[in-house]
């Protein structure tokens, strides 16, 4: 009966894929739940590497979700996963660079290219020229681990205001201001840096 | 040149510049970590308990030999004490989102007696202080894996002896936090002194502190001067205008 049939958008799909995933998981479906961890593994990576770095990003993941895991009896029906395990990943984050007792930086690759001309035009596909690079990972390295994130939430994860407020744990009205204040701690950041150099 | 051309930049080109920035950064592979939690949840493995706040007292400083590492990044110092963390900041600049702290944000008004029954711990009161003038109550965010933080404030009005705090109506303000999650972050800019054999901290200079709970989040100037300190689960903060003695003094770390 096609007339009758619902089209649905891909996204529309995933979603309501996602919310059966998260349904079985909470009802105990271990194989849900090992869809939802391939799923969100990398990008709770991500998250667990802009707050702290130097960490053992697979130690930390692994851990996020076997807490994710026996959390998921009291998570929300109808909720979004991803900043859900966004905030427990950063969470685990914290508690490793606590645990471990020093907090790293974000560091550079290096390439040969770097070696030769640090003032080159950046080759095809990177946009950000190296000297900028530079200092701007010198800025972040400035900023506390929740700025940071926040940062990372909103740039590189791009989680929606609603999304981010989830994953920060606060009310959606102040996501914007705390936004706000990681982005100017990074200009002040920057150019701080620039007059120490 | 690099700061000049990344302080034109509008918010949204730092976005993209920061968005740029992440394949260029060193970064093992992506992990797949599918069969090992797979494997954690058929053992009945619980996750890993976390370590009392007690152990975790912990000052970090930013590893100089790293390649990018810089001077500044060196001195960074991050003070955790459970519930209240200290971070020095050099760069900091002041932006609060609110007056001076003055109890709105400090949760809901309650007596000492009801703050006792709902906290679940004991407030430590100051005996020369004597009893509050007003107490608040509150907790972090919503907490999924670990039970709540709960923070309980008092303050005490000026009298003599008790000099007001610029800005506040109060003389002195008590601040207690029991519980891991970050409810309580002091950025101070300047450098603080770490008090020998007490773990706690002074710090006199201007600095600003953010509050983190289910209230939400605001940023307050902090004109006092301030004891941070741990007390067996307890984080404190001690805010008064007096000196450093007068502070250990009530604080109960003086040393007879």
């Amino acid at each position: 009966m096609y007339g009758d049939e619902i089209v649905t958008q891909p996204t529309e799909r995933a979603s309501s894929q996602e919310e059966v995933l998260v349904a079985l998981a909470r009802d105990g479906d271990e194989h849900a739940f090992g869809e939802l961890v391939t799923r969100y593994q990398a990008l709770a990576a991500r998250v667990a590497r802009f707050v702290a770095p130097g960490v053992d990003v697979d130690d930390v993941v692994q851990e996020a979700f076997v807490k994710a895991w026996y959390a998921m009896p009291r998570f929300r029906p109808g909720a979004p996963f991803k900043p859900w395990i966004c905030r427990i990943a950063a969470n685990e984050a914290k508690n490793q660079i606590r645990s471990a007792r020093r907090r790293e930086s974000l560091v550079l690759r290096e390439t040969s290219a770097d070696r030769d001309d640090r003032s080159v035009p950046p080759p095809e596909g990177q946009v950000l020229a190296r000297e900028d690079a530079e200092a701007l990972v010198r800025a972040m390295n400035r900023l506390g681990s929740n700025d940071r994130l926040v940062l990372a939430y909103r740039w590189l994860l791009d989680l929606s205001e609603a999304e981010m407020a989830d994953a920060l744990a606060v009310p959606a009205g102040t996501v914007k201001s705390r936004l706000s204040r990681a982005m100017t701690k990074l200009r002040t950041a920057i150019v701080a840096e620039e007059a120490q150099a | 040149m690099s700061a000049q051309r990344l302080s034109r930049m509008t918010d949204e080109e730092l976005g993209e510049a920061l968005r740029s920035l992440e394949p260029m950064l060193l970064q093992a592979s992506p992990p797949d970590v599918t069969g090992d939690v797979g494997a954690a949840i058929d053992a009945g493995r619980r996750p890993r308990r976390r370590l009392s706040s007690g152990a975790r007292i912990v000052i970090l400083v930013a590893a100089a030999l790293l390649l990018i590492a810089t001077a500044a990044a060196a001195a960074r110092l991050v003070i955790d004490l459970g519930g209240i963390t200290i971070e020095r900041e050099p760069t900091l600049t002041t932006t609060p989102t609110s007056s001076p702290i003055a109890g709105v944000a400090l949760g809901r008004s309650v007596t000492l007696a009801e703050a006792t029954a709902a906290a679940g711990f004991t407030p430590v009161v100051p005996r020369e202080l004597g009893a509050p003038d007003r107490v608040w109550l509150t907790s972090g965010a919503r907490a999924f894996d670990q039970p709540d933080t709960v923070l309980v404030a008092m303050a005490w009005l000026p009298r003599p002896g008790l000099p007001r705090i610029p800005g506040t109506p109060f003389g002195a303000s008590l601040i207690e936090v029991r519980g891991d999650d970050d409810v309580l972050v002091k950025h101070v800019g300047a450098p603080f002194d770490e008090l020998p054999r007490t773990r706690a901290y002074w710090i006199d200079t201007p600095h600003e502190v953010e509050l983190l709970t289910r209230d939400g989040t605001r940023v307050f100037p902090v004109t006092g001067n301030v004891l941070v300190w741990q007390r067996g689960t307890l984080a404190l903060r001690l805010e008064i205008r007096l000196a450093q003695r007068a502070a250990l003094h009530l604080a109960g770390l003086a040393r007879h």
